[in-house]
């Protein structure tokens, strides 16, 4: 535990937020600098064209690929020491699978700053909607119920999402 | 003659040609037919069939043999419908399993908790999930490609926690809802009737296949593979693909939620696990894909070899010879769900096209061979 | 075909190439002989394969019968490998990557270390002054 003025923070909590931001700015500077986050994101557009560049796509998504499962992997691990106290099972990824979906969305396709922003977006809606007015009789899920509204909203105002550029 | 005059006289339209191989029409209406005839009568068969059947005890209109078959066409009537957004219109939704869903628990509601007559009930939950369908889509089908299949799922998702949380005490929550069968006529009542219930969900299947092969013969079917090529394109001609889009997406959601309620009579419960989780929608996935993607025969032959293996190996896996098998057989033999899923890996890697890709492989196979 | 025959490899070769898309055939048995060391073109009606040629060269089409490509066979060989081979592709429309850079779409086409930046700038001011711009944004891009 931490504490910060007087409210004690789980080291847990303090690691996972810690992580996130540094896996962002990681992932960032990959994708922007690096020549196989070039690849990547031309590839993205224009598959055939990065072939005909002399280049070997087909490594690069692999590695993409990589990428997106060790990110999981590290999600489902914070995830099981913070939400689930390291008790793991298979189904925790489920319902953790589902905001992340819906946060891509909400974010925009294609942009990881999007992303960020609707994560934090997503993640205070459903805890203040379930602290405030979940307590009530059959409301336990409003909080997620939340969630779900802000998606419908976003897609009815906006539907490429925040930050989104996806073609 | 004119230059032009001779050089149009050469040209004559070539006349309609089936694609090579193919069958003709009442060849394959022929088959169809026979298929049917074969199922309709299959409640007095009672001989057994060794291997097909999981028991060599088993005789094949036995009630749960029946049962089974009946779950089968069920959820062929579930995957035409799904072919239709999937196969022909080329939306990957992940959330029709929302529509089966709804079908299954308001009809199970309507009768169980506030005890409604059948017709009444079947109106209520046809009307709602119309509703629920027209609004999810609209709001769905602004986006397009994996963000459509991103919402779709996050909205199906949102269905199963909402079940799974019981509100009101009207869905049960995780232990399900017993449909009550007191205002349910009798011949669909007991065990007695597994017959009627297999003969009900065999029509269901083949009212299904008929209204899906009627909407996709019309001009809006037409619209819908032009859309699945593309999107640009059709609207180039002037047309607003939204429309025809939120048709199919509304027509397989109609189709699902027919097929919940079907389902509902036949199995007498509702679980949110085996009728709302994203294992349904995925199994649905797997069967048309399995069968062929848009062809609706396709979907059909898919769901009916998947449910049945999915049933004959838990079967099998209850049988005493079961025990003596070797582990390394055993483990991933009794997880019927691993099976299938490595079957469908292998059938994306190596025939996409599912099975009908595979006979129509084999019969331009043939028909190049035999003589072009 | 343009420009005397050289004694050495033609630069391209092909023998019967058939070639279909989503099931229609466009390319019925085209021979094409190409003498290295000249400019040849291509021409013919629309629609008649001039470009489904060229990406049947490349691979990017699939097709059948023999290509040979500045003196290899090169039948099923992947795009990248074929292009590595010496080949540079300007499609019709350009495609260039809209929403890199401009200097992201110049890293892209780097074919090793030592590339020449230097030499594209001089050939093309322009681009050095436009280096950040987002490609799409250029004139001449689509979008």
């Amino acid at each position: 535990m931490t504490t910060a003025g007087s409210e004690k923070i789980p080291n847990g909590d303090l690691v996972a937020l810690g992580t996130g931001l540094v896996l962002l700015a990681g992932l960032t500077w990959f994708l922007r600098r690096t020549r196989y986050g070039i690849i990547i994101r031309a590839g993205a557009e224009n598959r055939d064209m990065v072939r005909a560049l002399g280049i070997d796509v087909g490594r690069a998504f692999t590695l993409v690929f990589m990428i997106g499962g060790a990110a999981a992997g590290l999600a489902g691990l914070l995830n099981s020491v913070v939400f689930y106290s390291s008790l793991i099972d298979p189904s925790q990824g489920d319902q953790l699978l589902i905001f992340a979906f819906i946060v891509v969305v909400i974010g925009g396709l294609g942009s990881l700053t999007g992303s960020a922003i609707a994560a934090l977006l997503v993640g205070l809606v459903q805890v203040y909607v379930t602290f405030y007015v979940g307590s009530g009789a059959g409301l336990a899920q409003i909080g997620n119920l939340s969630v779900a509204l802000v998606l419908a909203v976003v897609l009815l105002v906006r539907p490429k999402g925040l930050l989104g550029k996806a073609a | 003659m004119t230059q032009l005059a001779r050089l149009t006289a050469r040209y004559r339209p070539a006349p309609p040609r089936t694609p090579e191989g193919a069958p003709r029409r009442w060849v394959s209406l022929a088959v169809a037919g026979a298929v049917l005839v074969i199922f309709a009568v299959l409640p007095f068969c009672g001989f057994s069939l060794p291997w097909v059947l999981p028991s060599s005890v088993d005789i094949v209109n036995s009630t749960g043999t029946l049962s089974v078959l009946a779950l089968c066409f069920v959820f062929a009537g579930v995957a035409v419908g799904f072919d239709v957004l999937f196969g022909y219109t080329g939306l990957l939704s992940f959330g029709q399993v929302l529509y089966f869903a709804a079908g299954v628990y308001l009809l199970d509601i309507a009768l169980s908790v506030w005890h409604w007559a059948l017709i009444p009930a079947i109106g209520l939950t046809l009307a709602a999930s119309l509703l629920l369908a027209l609004f999810l889509g609209a709001i769905s089908l602004r986006t397009s490609g994996i963000a459509f299949a991103m919402v779709t799922l996050a909205f199906a998702q949102a269905g199963y926690y909402l079940i799974e949380d019981n509100p009101h005490q009207l869905t049960g929550g995780d232990t399900g809802l017993v449909m009550s069968t007191s205002r349910i006529p009798a011949m669909f009542v007991g065990v007695v009737s597994t017959r009627n219930l297999y003969w009900l969900a065999l029509v269901f299947c083949v009212v299904a296949y008929a209204v899906t092969r009627l909407a996709v013969g019309s001009v809006t079917g037409q619209v819908w593979l032009a859309i699945r090529e593309s999107e640009q394109r059709v609207e180039v001609l002037g047309l607003r693909p939204f429309g025809f889009k939120l048709a199919s997406f509304v027509l397989s959601s109609l189709v699902a939620t027919v097929g919940g309620m079907v389902y509902l009579l036949v199995v007498g419960t509702a679980a949110p696990s085996s009728v709302a989780s994203t294992t349904v929608t995925v199994s649905v996935l797997v069967m048309v894909v399995l069968g062929g993607a848009g062809t609706l025969w396709g979907a059909v032959v898919g769901a009916v070899v998947y449910v049945y293996l999915q049933q004959y190996l838990l079967k099998v896996a209850a049988e005493p010879s079961f025990a003596s098998l070797p582990a390394v057989l055993r483990t991933p033999l009794s997880q019927p769900d691993f099976l299938l899923g490595v079957i469908f890996i292998l059938f994306i890697l190596f025939a996409p096209g599912g099975i009908a890709g595979l006979l129509g492989r084999a019969r331009a196979g043939r028909a190049s061979r035999g003589g072009s | 075909m343009t420009g005397p025959s050289t004694a050495t490899h033609p630069a391209i070769e092909t023998a019967d190439l058939v070639a279909s898309i989503s099931g229609s055939r466009i390319l019925h048995g085209v021979d094409l002989h190409v003498p290295s060391g000249g400019v040849t073109a291509v021409l013919g009606r629309n629609g008649v394969g001039k470009t489904t040629t060229l990406r049947a060269l490349l691979g990017l089409v699939p097709s059948t019968g023999r290509i040979r490509v500045l003196g290899h066979d090169v039948s099923g060989w992947p795009v990248h490998r074929i292009v590595r081979l010496g080949v540079g592709y300007v499609p019709e429309d350009r495609e260039v990557f809209a929403r890199l850079t401009v200097r992201e779409n110049l890293r892209l086409a780097e074919l090793g270390p030592g590339s020449r930046y230097e030499a594209v700038y001089e050939l093309f001011p322009e681009l050095r002054q436009r280096a950040g711009q987002l490609a799409g944004t250029l004139s001449g891009s689509p979008g």
